[in-house]
């Protein structure tokens, strides 16, 4: 797990394209909205799909995000 | 001699300035509008549906006006099984309807989308035959059943999968992907290679359950793939315009000969899988959409390589700028989070007079009048 505090208008690009399969990307925004994101590989190249918190614990709960753990 | 190259040349000058003219002349004026757009239409309904839809789901049909979706089997109450849901436009719309007049609209829509409300907008389907949904079930040591309305059927994936190293140890998620009158397509995925499109597999069965092809895609391998005609029984489940077809958004391929055209990196497919937007792709962090002339073709055309344009369209970053009176013009990133039929939605970050940022927007950007682009800005925190 990662935290990291950014201004940078390329954040959400470098955490895609830095991540892996699987890796879950959390946007704080500073009024308060949060996005959440889950990367995948399509034919080499990064993208993120948004995944809604409910989904997202649903994820978690069923223990589908291990692969995600073990590659961290 | 003297006198008739005088006349070329006055005819041929004119002939360009009217030629440039009319060229220009025939890319509407895009009319920028402050805030959420205040009539529903089909493509905002495609927007937000597109909005509603999470992970682990996919659209499958549209009956009238009730769109009906299957559910990976984890998100299922059984997850042993497919699931599948229903909710009409009227129930959407009525749903996101608070977007409309919200003070905040980008805190609105979040919470709407991660509300646990939403999940009372999915009425789930019990009945099957009603839509001639299959039911699709992992038994044990990997036995996919499939059980239509005509006949049913059980696939060894064990066996038929043992050329990718898939063993009794492997676990799969599997969904519905496609259905029509005649074929079925189910995507299954390794759980240990989840979220890697080169490593799902394609299960294409057709509708008596009595042929089936499955495989994996590879978009380096596609021309010889597509070539070989494996595929040709299941082509009516791909997006399709004339003859071509686009296959798992990477290649669009012509129906009549089987020769792959692949999307280039710059350009940007559809979420439809029927239209291209030339030079929409921003494949790196670095790259930005340019403002000014917009075009966007077919599948088809764009696969002829022809100068046939669905839609002419013009950005102009500047004004939107100075409508909403930001602190420059000047872009830091300028990228497209959402293209379909008639609809563009754009994210747009502009740089501060100094240091940081000037002010930020999403555009939404209706092309269902195409001689009247409108182009709606408001911050939906849309990335």
């Amino acid at each position: 797990m990662h935290g990291i505090e950014s201004n940078s208008e390329a954040f959400l690009e470098g955490a895609t394209t830095g991540g892996e399969p699987g890796d879950i990307i959390v946007h704080m925004h500073r009024d308060g909205s949060i996005e959440r994101f889950i990367i995948s590989d399509q034919d080499g190249v990064k993208q993120r799909t948004a995944i809604s918190k409910t989904r997202l614990e649903k994820l978690i709960s069923t223990g589908e995000s291990q692969n995600l753990q073990r590659r961290n | 001699m003297y006198k008739l190259t005088h006349a070329t040349l006055f005819i041929s000058a004119c002939l360009l300035l009217f030629g440039c003219g009319s060229k220009t002349a025939s890319i509407p004026d895009t009319h920028y509008i402050n805030g959420f757009p205040v009539t529903e239409t089909p493509a905002l309904s495609e927007f937000l549906n597109y909005l509603n839809t999470d992970y682990a789901e996919h659209q499958l049909m549209q009956k009238k006006d009730i769109r009906i979706f299957s559910q990976e089997n984890w998100v299922s109450d059984d997850p042993k099984q497919i699931s599948y849901y229903q909710y009409t436009n009227k129930q959407l719309l009525t749903y996101y309807r608070p977007i409309f007049n919200a003070s905040n609209p980008s805190i609105k829509l979040n919470e709407l989308r991660n509300n646990e409300e939403k999940l009372h907008l999915n009425k789930s389907i019990g009945n099957l035959d009603t839509y001639n949904l299959p039911k699709i079930e992992m038994t044990e040591q990997n036995q996919l059943k499939i059980q239509t309305s005509k006949n049913q059927k059980t696939i060894q994936l064990n066996e038929e999968l043992e050329r990718y190293g898939v063993t009794n140890d492997t676990n799969f998620h599997f969904t519905l992907g496609a259905i029509n009158e005649n074929n079925l397509l189910i995507i299954l995925e390794d759980t240990d290679k989840a979220n890697i499109t080169s490593e799902q597999f394609y299960l294409f069965i057709d509708q008596q359950l009595a042929n089936f092809t499955i495989t994996q895609f590879q978009k380096e391998r596609a021309n010889e793939f597509m070539e070989s005609g494996e595929l040709e029984p299941y082509y009516d489940l791909f997006p399709k315009t004339g003859d071509f077809i686009s296959v798992f958004g990477t290649v669009i391929v012509n129906t009549e000969t089987n020769k792959v055209t692949p999307l280039q990196d710059e350009d940007l497919l559809s979420k439809d899988g029927k239209f291209v937007y030339l030079g929409g792709d921003m494949k790196e962090p670095s790259d930005d959409l340019e403002d000014g002339v917009q075009r966007i073709q077919t599948i088809e055309n764009y696969t002829q390589g022809n100068e046939v344009y669905e839609e002419e369209f013009s950005i102009d970053y500047g004004e939107i700028s100075d409508q909403l009176d930001f602190d420059t013009k000047n872009i830091i990133t300028a990228d497209i989070v959402y293209f379909n039929e008639d609809y563009v939605v754009l994210t747009l970050l502009y740089a501060g007079r100094l240091v940081g940022h000037g002010g930020e927007t999403n555009v939404l950007i209706d092309l269902q009048d195409e001689e009247n682009p409108q182009a709606y800005m408001v911050n939906l925190g849309l990335q």
